[in-house]
């Protein structure tokens, strides 16, 4: 009996190590159990611990609102071997990283760089929780001990755990950790991450936006070590720009009549309809040399001249009136200038050789997205853009089309005398279960000084007070 | 002209003159006390706010409605919840104090050890008082009472301020608590 017992235990690890030894290493590591992943992963978590400041008390709201986001990902993993968990590190060093066995570590200077937006969270997140999924810790951890460890792997997959092997792992991952777990690993985590973060209902930009938000605090402070570790920044935004396309449903023909009455109707009154949703301005294109928009506030009967010499074709209020999107053209050259309600232009987008000509825009019901009417390569396109981050969707992908309008969740548009559609990913704002009251602090008030000259008084820029 | 007379008018015009300075007091005072009302966006209560009190829009959204003391260091705020779990509005209370008095809750947090039942116009609720140490380093503290409706919904109503909680203006929240109306 013992014979027979001793004799299947060598055949199995004979074949193991057989199917290991050809076997390619991702899929060698598949083999390994969650439980030897989260034994190796857990002991180098306390190391990041003890490096990165300890673990970081988040306020009451923002934890229940990180712990959230956190969730709602972990709800869309495939893994059910692993048990996820986050900590914040004490560390003002923007940063994030994964370790097998499910243990996500995000730093709280990462954190203030994705200033409470749930989609650039939920992208970083995902990337992170995306490496485990895919075990890219523990595949980089085999990669660089070898294949001479196999046989101790084989023992490893019946479970009987081996303390060399977790300590030289150990020792190999927090290596591997300072360089990241390799280029494809990288771009396939963001992908994936981009996958779950659609999933969990948010929105596919949070990757672009928050790789945007990385560069532009990169640009201020010391090169981050985040940007060591995560080769290729641009790449990866390329990437991740190209893939949001996919999220979009297929592109269908409209046909049902109500539907394309609907759609001519809303077309006429995209062309005459833009008027402030809010009945607050009224506005005239100026023509002649100076150009611009006159802006009558009916609230205080008073005129004002905006965007002067820019020659204005055409504009259009966001639905809720948020911002004002101005289509004109300066020194000849066909622009965007998007505007808020105090006249400020906060964003341009100009004709260009890589963008096109662009001939029309409109709104997404949400205000955040424009469609872009553009001219590009003999003929005509749309392409959906961000307010806040430079992204473009190519709606129309590559069949042509104009006079976009959205509808509900949908985007339309017209090309050879038929209406086509495209339904957009939905997203869900992050609702806090369980919530407690929020404690409010008295902020000191923006006031400006009064200062009295002669028979004028002159105002200062607003400065802080006390109550 | 006879004393009884003079005595007669001199009376009238005593009253008349008291009938004056007491319409000007009322005047005065009616002008002093003046409030207007508030009705929340969502039309779930509505509030009688005095003048010298100021709206804070920045501070607002559509759950959280805030206001300033103008002159002096207080504040009053009213917060409604779509969803909690807690049975009653005890429970609520004591969930949320937990919560404040842990990990990543107010620095310094003491809680006096009382929750008082209270009702205000039909709707009962729990009072409780704590203080704690605020982000700008001041010793603050937050008279609460939490509500809890039928459906999960919630509600909370604080006044807060700097200082000694016993040396607060007790009045405010008697008046705010006075002239409360649900509208649900």
């Amino acid at each position: 009996m013992r014979t027979k017992i001793v004799m299947t235990f060598i055949f199995l690890v004979a074949i193991l190590c057989s199917l290991l030894f050809f076997a390619p290493v991702g899929m060698a590591s598949s083999l390994v159990s969650g439980s030897f992943e989260r034994s190796l992963g857990g002991g180098v978590a306390k190391e990041i611990l003890n490096q990165y400041g300890g673990e970081y008390e988040l306020p009451i709201q923002q934890r229940l609102w990180v712990e959230e986001v956190f969730r709602r990902l972990v709800e869309c993993t495939e893994r059910k071997d692993v048990e996820y968990n986050l900590t914040i590190l004490n560390s003002s060093a923007p940063n994030a990283f994964a370790l097998p066995g499910g243990y996500i570590f995000l730093t709280k200077g990462l954190l203030r760089i994705l200033v409470n937006d749930e989609n650039k969270l939920a992208a970083v997140l995902g990337h992170e929780i995306a490496h485990v999924e895919k075990r890219h810790g523990i595949n980089a951890v085999f990669r660089q001990m070898g294949l001479t460890v196999l046989l101790e792997v084989g023992v490893i997959w019946l479970d009987l755990v081996s303390a060399d092997v977790l300590r030289v792992g150990s020792v190999t991952l927090l290596q591997l950790l300072q360089l990241g777990w390799g280029r494809e690993a990288e771009f396939e985590a963001d992908i994936l991450g981009q996958d779950m973060a659609v999933r969990a209902g948010f929105d596919s930009v949070g990757g672009v936006s928050a790789l945007d938000s990385l560069a532009e605090q990169n640009k201020f402070d010391l090169p981050m070590k985040i940007f060591r570790t995560h080769p290729d920044i641009k790449n990866r935004r390329t990437r991740l720009e190209e893939n949001m396309l996919s999220y979009w449903s297929k592109l269908h023909a409209v046909t049902e009549n109500n539907a394309l009455k609907r759609l001519e109707l809303s077309r006429i009154s995209h062309q005459n309809g833009r008027t402030d949703p809010n009945n607050r301005f009224n506005l005239k294109i100026l023509s002649g040399k100076r150009g611009g928009l006159e802006l009558h506030d009916l609230q205080s009967d008073e005129k004002t001249i905006w965007l002067q010499g820019f020659h204005v074709k055409s504009y259009n209020w966001s639905p809720k009136g948020k911002y004002l999107a101005v289509l004109g053209k300066l020194d000849s050259v066909s622009q965007i200038w998007l505007v808020d309600r105090y006249g400020y232009v906060i964003k341009r987008w100009v004709s260009s050789e890589k963008l096109g000509q662009i001939n029309d825009m409109s709104w997404s019901l949400r205000e955040d997205m424009l469609a872009l009417d553009i001219f590009k390569d003999g003929k005509e396109e749309i392409v959906v853009t961000y307010v806040h981050t430079d992204v473009y969707i190519p709606i129309t992908d590559d069949h042509g089309g104009n006079s976009s309008i959205w509808h509900d969740n949908y985007i339309y548009f017209f090309n050879n005398g038929r209406w086509y559609g495209r339904k957009m990913p939905e997203t869900r704002a992050v609702v806090i279960p369980n919530p407690i009251p929020r404690v409010v602090e008295r902020k000191r008030i923006l006031s400006p000084t009064i200062i009295e000259e002669g028979n004028t008084i002159r105002l200062t820029s607003p400065s802080l007070i006390l109550p | 002209m006879s004393s009884f007379v003079l005595c007669g008018v001199k009376t009238v015009v005593r009253v008349t003159q008291n009938v004056i300075v007491a319409l000007v007091l009322i005047v005065l005072i009616s002008g002093v006390g003046k409030a207007s009302v508030f009705v929340d966006p969502t039309s779930s209560y509505s509030v009688k706010i005095p003048n010298n009190w100021v709206y804070q829009a920045y501070e607002s959204d559509r759950l959280l409605t805030v206001f300033y003391g103008e002159g002096n260091p207080n504040l009053l705020y009213f917060e409604q919840f779509i969803q909690i779990p807690d049975d009653t509005a005890l429970n609520f209370a004591e969930r949320t104090l937990d919560l404040y008095a842990g990990a990543g809750g107010l620095k310094e947090f003491l809680f006096n050890g009382d929750f008082k039942h209270i009702e205000v116009h039909g709707q009962p609720g729990v009072l409780c008082v704590y203080t704690y140490k605020g982000n700008s380093g001041k010793d603050l503290w937050e008279e609460r009472i939490f509500f809890r409706f039928s459906e999960k919904h919630a509600f909370s109503i604080t006044f807060g301020g700097e200082g000694k909680w016993e040396e607060r203006d007790e009045d405010v929240l008697k008046d705010v608590l006075t002239d409360w109306r649900w509208l649900f």
